[in-house]
């Protein structure tokens, strides 16, 4: 090994662990390094789902192909990140407009099914799990309708 | 004792297969992964990871695609183990920005860390020494046959290292932040029952699994012994198959039950197997069986 390839292989195995330790030192991230919380938290009896659905001209509403939200995970705690702001409601609306107009560009080019959307609801579910059946309480967050 | 780990001489053979498992599985796992969907999101939801605001503004949805285009034929490429400095160095570094978006925007996606990370580390190996069109290439130039050497054996090294820091994080993580309470409470059983509103898991079992809190607290305790103890595989030859496959079979787990992927993750534990070991097993028990010959000749 050449003191080129030497230094090169040093910095490529030590400095992956060193920041790898260091994101499990410092209980953050430190991108790609990460100190994996997921799921380390304690959860409760009760949990809580944000769902976005469409709503046609007759006010039928359906539920939104998985492909409109890029993942549904992300639609909660984008969400929940939203509401957290003090523009709270400019935002939500931007995010179920802009989840309407996916839909539409989607549908527009053929790689979804489904009739044309007057507006997006977005709800949050709080559901409670310690009851059975499980209790659901629906609250409605935002709707966005075309720009 | 960190020499010999690292730098001890090795054949080329088993970082190649791993190449390959990890190119091919990493293409095909990301196969359908639209890269242009970033450019619809509200912009209000934009929180860049520090090497995605290296590159500025998110682009267009086209330039988008382009990319995620190119970056997939670089994983082809670093299958076929085909021009290593050009196409690994595209796989590593747009691998870097395509999958860091799907951290940028508000959720933080810490299953693409390590796949990342070991883009690089593939780029800097000798990974296509063997088993690859770079290595056709350099028989046909009549170069030698690469022989063994501690270039072979440091990749695999490294990434069975950051493996175990990885799972020991995560097992940290759950004591550090909930303390015992999350083995001995009903934690695990509420999280259960969540995810089948939450996610869409391919089995429903999580759900009846819950019915029992004993059996819940008992996986509890199982997952973060395993995750804690995930280091002691680097060391302790005789609990390294338990300890690896019990890992496996909770990513495989927490996948049919809870919904949440980690196949990308889990493509790196193919580091673990010898499948230089494996290969010469296998074509012992060929020769083994005159029958089969007779096929094969």
């Amino acid at each position: 090994m050449t003191r080129r390839r030497t230094v090169l292989v040093t910095a490529t195995f030590v400095l992956p662990v060193v920041f790898s330790l260091g994101a499990l030192g410092r209980g953050r991230l430190l991108w790609p390094f990460a100190h994996y919380p997921m799921y380390s938290g304690l959860y409760g009896a009760t949990t809580a789902i944000t769902r976005a659905v469409g709503v046609t001209g007759d006010s039928l509403e359906l539920p939104l192909p998985v492909r409109v939200e890029p993942a549904g995970l992300h639609l909660h705690v984008v969400i929940e990140n939203a509401r957290r702001q003090p523009d709270a409601p400019v935002r939500l609306t931007r995010i179920a407009t802009a989840i309407r107009a996916e839909y539409e560009r989607l549908r527009a080019v053929g790689e979804i099914d489904g009739p044309p959307l007057a507006a997006v609801r977005i709800y949050r579910d709080t559901i409670r799990l310690a009851t059975k059946p499980h209790t659901r309480r629906v609250t409605e967050i935002t709707r966005g309708t075309a720009p | 004792m960190v020499r010999t780990f690292f730098l001890a001489p090795s054949a080329p053979t088993n970082l190649a297969v791993c190449r390959i498992i990890f190119y091919g599985g990493l293409f095909c796992f990301f196969f359908s992964y639209d890269v242009a969907q970033w450019a619809y999101w509200p912009a209000d939801s934009w929180t860049p990871v520090w090497f995605i605001e290296l590159f500025g503004p998110l682009p267009s949805a086209r330039t988008l695609s382009v990319l995620g285009v190119v970056w997939k034929v670089s994983l082809v490429m670093g299958a076929l183990g085909f021009f290593r400095e050009v196409s690994f160095g595209i796989a590593a570094v747009l691998g870097a920005y395509v999958l860091g978006l799907t951290g940028s925007f508000v959720k933080h996606n810490y299953d693409i860390g390590l796949p990342v990370i070991l883009l690089f580390v593939f780029w800097v190996a000798r990974s296509t020494d063997a088993i690859s069109l770079d290595a056709l290439l350099a028989r046909r130039r009549l170069l030698p046959p690469p022989a063994p050497s501690g270039e072979y054996t440091w990749p695999l090294a490294l990434t069975r290292v950051l493996l175990a820091l990885a799972f020991f994080t995560a097992g940290s993580a759950k004591l550090g932040h909930s303390g015992v309470a999350w083995i001995t409470t009903d934690n695990l059983r509420w999280l259960f029952m969540a995810q089948q509103y939450t996610h869409t898991p391919p089995l429903n079992w999580a759900a009846s699994i819950a019915e029992f809190p004993w059996l819940c607290r008992l996986l509890a305790g199982g997952t973060v012994a395993l995750e804690l103890g995930y280091p002691l595989a680097l060391f302790v030859r005789r609990l390294r198959p338990w300890l690896v496959l019990g890992v496996i079979a909770l990513q495989l787990g927490i996948q049919l039950l809870m919904g949440i992927n980690y196949m990308a993750f889990l493509l790196a534990n193919v580091v673990w197997v010898d499948w230089a070991a494996l290969g010469r097993m296998l074509r012992g028990k060929l020769r083994q069986r005159p029958e089969l010959n007779a096929i094969t000749n």
